[in-house]
């Protein structure tokens, strides 16, 4: 398996309040297989995906990824893991504002071992003509392009989408799948989506429906549907 | 491998150009400040040294109208060097030039310009060529001869020039010095300079077995002068080592401030990047390439600003030293534009922008990057001032804008420094200002009521004309602290114009064996009634001791007064003498005899003595002003941008820009008055320290405060506010809704 999550747990501390964000939570992917983590607001989906992108720690409970377990990893050992192999989607785009498109899908080309070149990459999210714009002189769904680049030009191993299409229209949100869904074709890139769009899990070889920070039910899909095909 | 990354440098500093270019400013302004003073420093303090040792500057010296046959023979004896030279004096109309020949081996006079004068020629010195619009190859009219004008000279012995003792200041336009060659000397009195081969800290213990050899050998001795007590030397020593000692501490305290200051927005403004750290953090950055990236930051503004202000201070080097040379007399042979002070401002001002952004990385790096993604550097946090402050009751216009100031304790504390820092530059230099106009027109002393002083070389016994008093007054050293100098006054018990008190406040006349001590020396000393004084007249070699009977509540000034008839039998003079007389009004007096000394005429020459001191501390604080403006703006444009989606959401609300504004901005001003009211007597305490430090370079200077200073330094800085408050509405009047979305967005 390229991702192994067993008995997975975390909780947030607000002064005396505790929040318990994932209880005993297991899953498992290959290698190459697209899975969606489907669940409300707060239901330890954010959470998960950020243990398992390194970005956040876990209380207990084990995370491996090709084979490395990266809860033991330190702060440095995570930070070389994040990036080696992963690409992070967010929801709000998070692209530097004072760099233009190029520029920033190059601040991560810069620093990847294998890089997939720039216009390829532009070329593949179909914003080669706008790369020399700033983020705010781009739409919501052209930055999200910018943002999915900028994951993919490191060809990274797992592709961590949050929420990807939760600020996009109808026609730009499939777009934006389509566009995944390609990528992990092509590259054999291990993708993991997280939303509250149910439609979504139509296109996952795995779905995982999460409530108060548990996994409820683990669904397989044997034959995922096109990205374009998908109606909510 | 930060390269790209780097590349959105430029492009946020012209985002807050106001905010980065007053950075940029501040750091200028405090290197330059920084740079030129110690370079000046430098200058002249290396300077004076080499003139003091190539010119071969006395130690004492004496006149004579006996030739000294066996000089080398007392060289030898007393290890030193000793030279005499002829000087007189020519009078032409209202102006006097004194006249030397150049001498070899003492005091040699340095050429600023042309050369030493030959048979048929003078040189004179600077300011007397420059005051009667001499120069190089002019002529001068003397005793019905012509001289040519060979070279502009000045003299070791006369650094600053004075024609008699006790003058404060020379009006070059009447009295100069001039050098003949030896030929054109005519009939004149013998100066004799003298040159330690090692010079002991009490020269006058030093000299004592020459002084008593030439006694012997019957030398008659017309004057004797140390270096140390003549003030046309010693001047320059007391005036090179004040503007070391201001070089050295106050732009040195200006630019750790600033530094400070700039180090606080560098890390404030990182903070900010938080969720931009978090992205490239959780995409693949390691911290290491993160941190060096952020330190660019401070490391541009440090570099970019202390060049620019170290190279700035170097090219006004040159003006500065003429500037300041056109006080005292003394060549540069070779100006030093020893880069050494900008390499360490420069170093200076990285390390400590780059330790604030180093402080702000270092805590953002404690955080996963999962938080710092959810984070967009702002305090979501409810902080203990918002959760405590029971608001309720006030309207709700007042409520909003004490909330918008609870909402960050950084940027309250921020302002309140800021203002203190800027209060405490505009303060500083009234407290300067301030301190020497109450130094040139003191006020009323509860002791000396004289407006005027009519002053003898010699001891008199003639009577005094109604409106006078007399009384005789000689400087005196203490043996066990021969820096110092205090003043004996032999006083009537009749005494009107001078009137003591003890410590009681009871009046003490002095008469009969009362030896008086002031309050101020008494401190200093650790005396009290009942001890014995020892002290020395240096003049005339005459060593004594007192036993103190009574201590005097004087404001300041070290004195010791005792009766005139006491003083006279202390001193060796005629029952009676005098050498002063004190009057509130102008006497009639012979001119020949005395000289006039006014409160009119000391306060000019404090004035012009001041002058230098005053041009230094007004510098500083027109500086200072400016920083303080600079650091006002910076605040209140950094405020404006970290609350741009709250006032943008205002505006939607349906807020006018006007409304926003005062809601947003006006409730900075209490901790304005609050930074003031800190920052006001720190201004002044800073005043204080110099002085207090100058004091120990024999430069007294009491620091005062007047009380209109501080409603004018509080104008200024609500001024500098209501300045910053103007901009910064414009700011908010620019503030479009969509530009605070796409900033949420981004």
């Amino acid at each position: 398996m390229f991702i192994e999550i067993n008995d997975l747990c975390k909780s947030y501390h607000t002064g005396e309040i505790e929040t318990v964000a994932l209880k005993n939570a297991s899953l498992s992917l290959e290698k190459g297989k697209t899975g969606v983590i489907l669940g409300p607001s707060g239901s330890g989906k954010s959470t998960l995906m950020n243990i398992l992108g390194g970005i956040d720690r876990a209380d207990s409970g084990s995370v491996k990824v090709d084979g490395i377990e990266i809860t033991v990893l330190s702060d440095d050992g995570l930070a070389e893991y994040r990036r080696a192999k992963v690409g992070f989607i967010f929801q709000s785009y998070n692209l530097i504002p004072h760099l233009t498109v190029a520029e920033n899908i190059e601040v991560i080309e810069n620093i990847s071992k294998n890089p997939v070149p720039l216009d390829e990459v532009l070329k593949a999210v179909g914003i080669s003509d706008k790369k020399e714009r700033f983020p705010r002189e781009l739409s919501g769904g052209e930055q999200q392009r910018v943002s999915i680049a900028r994951a993919i030009v490191k060809n990274p191993d797992l592709l961590l989408c949050d929420e990807l299409t939760g600020a996009l229209d109808y026609v730009s949100a499939l777009d934006v799948l389509s566009l995944i869904q390609n990528i992990s074709r092509r590259f054999k890139t291990t993708v993991l989506i997280i939303t509250h769009n149910a439609a979504i899990a139509d296109m996952a070889d795995l779905v995982w429906k999460l409530r108060n920070g548990e996994v409820l039910d683990t669904i397989v899909n044997n034959t995922p549907a096109d990205a374009k095909e998908i109606v909510w | 491998m930060v390269m790209k990354l780097n590349k959105s440098i430029p492009r946020i500093m012209k985002e807050r150009p106001s905010v980065y270019a007053g950075m940029i400013m501040l750091t200028f302004l405090s290197v330059l400040m920084f740079v030129l003073l110690a370079l000046v420093a430098q200058n002249l303090y290396v300077s004076k040294e080499e003139y003091v040792r190539n010119n071969v500057r006395e130690d004492l010296e004496f006149t004579s109208t006996t030739e000294i046959e066996n000089s080398e023979e007392i060289e030898n004896k007393f290890a030193l060097t000793m030279e005499s030279v002829p000087m007189t004096e020519y009078t032409f109309g209202s102006k006097t030039l004194r006249l030397f020949s150049a001498s070899q081996k003492v005091n040699i006079p340095a050429v600023l310009q042309g050369e030493l004068p030959q048979a048929g020629e003078i040189a004179l010195d600077p300011s007397f060529a420059k005051a009667n619009d001499y120069y190089v190859g002019s002529t001068l009219e003397m005793n019905g001869k012509s001289y040519t004008i060979s070279g502009i000279i000045t003299l070791p012995n006369y650094a600053y020039i004075l024609q008699k003792q006790g003058d404060f200041i020379n009006d070059p336009t009447v009295f100069g010095l001039g050098l003949l060659s030896s030929e054109d000397m005519q009939e004149s009195v013998k100066l004799y300079s003298v040159k330690y081969d090692e010079t002991q800290d009490n020269i006058y213990e030093q000299a004592k077995p020459l002084k008593a050899y030439l006694n012997e050998q019957g030398v008659a001795i017309a004057s004797w002068d140390y270096a140390k007590y003549n003030m046309k030397i010693s001047l320059l020593d007391i005036e090179v080592t004040a503007i070391v000692i201001c070089s050295a501490l106050i732009p040195t305290i200006f630019m750790l401030i600033t530094a400070f200051l700039i180090a606080i927005v560098q890390s404030r403004l990182i903070k900010s990047q938080s969720k931009i750290i978090g992205t490239l953090y959780a995409q693949g950055y390691r911290r290491k390439e993160l941190i060096t990236h952020y330190l660019c930051y401070p490391v541009i503004i440090a570099v970019f600003g202390s060049v620019l202000g170290g190279l700035a201070g170097m090219a006004a080097l040159k003006p500065a030293l003429a500037m300041m040379l056109g006080f005292f007399q003394m060549p540069v042979q070779n100006i030093s534009y020893n880069p050494l002070y900008l390499l360490f401002g420069t170093i200076l001002c990285c390390f400590i922008f780059s330790l604030g952004s180093f402080i702000s990385l270092k805590k953002i790096f404690r955080r996963m990057p999962s938080e710092l993604l959810r984070n967009d550097g702002k305090e979501k946090n409810i902080n203990i001032l918002e959760r405590k402050i029971n608001l309720s009751r006030l309207p709700f216009k007042t409520k909003f804008a004490v909330r918008e100031r609870l909402r960050s304790i950084p940027n309250l504390i921020f302002t309140v420094i800021g203002v203190m820092i800027a209060s405490m530059f505009i303060l500083y230099g009234f407290a300067g200002d301030s301190s020497f106009a109450s130094m040139l027109n003191p006020p009323e002393s509860e002791t000396f009521h004289h407006s005027i002083e009519y002053a003898s070389t010699t001891p008199r016994t003639d009577p005094v004309p109604e409106g006078g008093e007399t009384i005789a007054a000689w400087n005196m050293i203490p043996t066990k602290n021969f820096s110092d100098r205090f003043q004996l006054a032999g006083i009537t018990d009749d005494a009107q114009l001078i009137t003591l008190k003890d410590r009681s406040g009871s009046p003490l006349i002095v008469s009969g064996d009362m030896v008086v001590i002031s309050a101020p020396m008494a401190n200093r000393y650790g005396l009290a009634v009942g001890d014995t004084l020892s002290f020395i007249d240096v003049i005339n070699d005459g060593e004594y001791e007192l036993l103190i009977t009574d201590i005097a509540d004087v404001d300041k000034g070290d004195y010791v007064f005792m009766s005139l008839d006491g003083f006279d039998a202390l001193m060796g003079w005629e029952q009676g003498s005098y050498n002063a007389i004190m009057a509130t009004s102008p006497l009639e007096l012979g001119e020949h005899a005395f000289k006039t000394k006014s409160a009119e005429t000391m306060a000019s020459d404090m004035k012009k003595y001041t002058a230098l001191m005053r041009l230094f501390v007004y510098g500083i604080c027109a500086v200072a002003f400016a920083l303080g403006i600079i650091i006002l703006y910076i605040i209140a444009s950094i405020s404006i941008d970290e609350s741009k989606e709250q006032i943008s959401l205002m505006k939607v609300f349906g807020y006018k820009s006007k409304e926003v504004s005062s809601m947003m901005l006006n409730s900075s001003r209490i901790f304005v008055v609050l930074g003031y009211l800190i920052g006001a007597p720190m201004g002044f305490a800073t005043a204080k320290l110099l002085f207090i430090v100058l004091e120990y370079f024999d430069i007294s200077l009491t620091a005062t405060m007047k009380p209109l200073y501080y409603l004018v330094g509080f104008t200024i800085i609500m001024s500098t506010f209501e300045v910053a408050k103007t901009i910064s509405t414009t700011k908010i009047d620019k503030l479009t809704l969509s530009e605070a979305l796409k900033t949420q967005e981004e």
